[in-house]
């Protein structure tokens, strides 16, 4: 019997590239991600910050973003208006916005060590992390 | 400058600037800058940001800001267009507004990447 697709837990922001998604699935087979303009097909992407993060929450999804000052605060009022986000993974500073191979390394990686196995809900972590 | 709007509309902006905290005239005056920057860019757009309001690419989530740091690193139109996923154009879009507001752009740039957190 053929196996299952996995369904998806993260959701690359548009600011991130499709080839991101691709690096990860040549680094771990089926990683459990997928480009924001392929989900729904695309209905997402004019969602703004707030939006987004709750329809994450909703659908088991972790947005993976560049950090910007602005996602991250707009994740803390919809936790202060008594809503929910599904996580936020947010690469710093450091990282190149076209490395999309040393993006890929630092999801992958961080998700089979431990992300995967976490209750994401309202949490957010910043890759690389801190040592 | 100045012009007349009918009774609802100018409730409807008198409330909205109590919601954003400012005067009428100062939200007039930016829905007339903004809506003319509309018009004069095809495809920008401008939302609320931490730092400001922020030009971003209409229908997208991606602001004009962060075009321009990928277009930084490409240093093409056409691989810029590439890792969006998008038509050339969109980019091109993009690089109009930041090449004919660089402080702007700038400033926005600072203010979403100097603040962020470093905590993780």
């Amino acid at each position: 019997m053929p196996e299952r697709p996995k369904p998806h837990r993260l959701l690359a922001d548009e600011s991130t590239s499709h080839r991101f998604v691709s690096a990860c699935r040549r680094l771990a087979r089926d990683f459990p991600v997928i480009h924001i303009a392929r989900w729904q097909d695309g209905s997402w992407l004019g969602l703004d910050d707030a939006a987004l993060l709750i329809s994450c929450a909703e659908a088991g999804l972790v947005l993976v973003a560049f950090d910007r000052a602005t996602l991250p605060w707009h994740a803390g009022q919809v936790v202060r208006a008594g809503e929910s986000h599904g996580g936020l993974i947010l690469f710093r500073r450091s990282v190149r916005s076209t490395d999309y191979g040393d993006q890929a390394r630092l999801v992958t990686e961080f998700w089979l060590r431990e992300g995967r196995g976490w209750d994401w809900t309202n949490r957010v972590v910043y890759l690389p992390k801190s040592p | 400058m100045s012009g007349r709007v009918p009774a609802r509309y100018e409730r409807l902006v008198t409330k909205q600037a109590r919601a954003a905290r400012t005067s009428k005239s100062d939200l007039v005056a930016r829905y007339v800058i903004e809506k003319s920057l509309e018009t004069e860019f095809p495809g920008i757009s401008f939302r609320d940001s931490l730092s400001g309001r922020e030009a971003y690419l209409t229908g997208h989530r991606v602001a004009v800001w962060e075009v321009v740091v990928v277009h930084e690193e490409t240093k093409s139109a056409d691989k810029t267009a590439r890792h969006f996923g998008w038509p050339r154009v969109l980019v091109k879009r993009a690089l109009a507004y930041a090449n004919a507001f660089p402080e702007e752009i700038s400033r926005a740039r600072a203010g979403e990447t100097e603040t962020a957190s470093v905590t993780g």
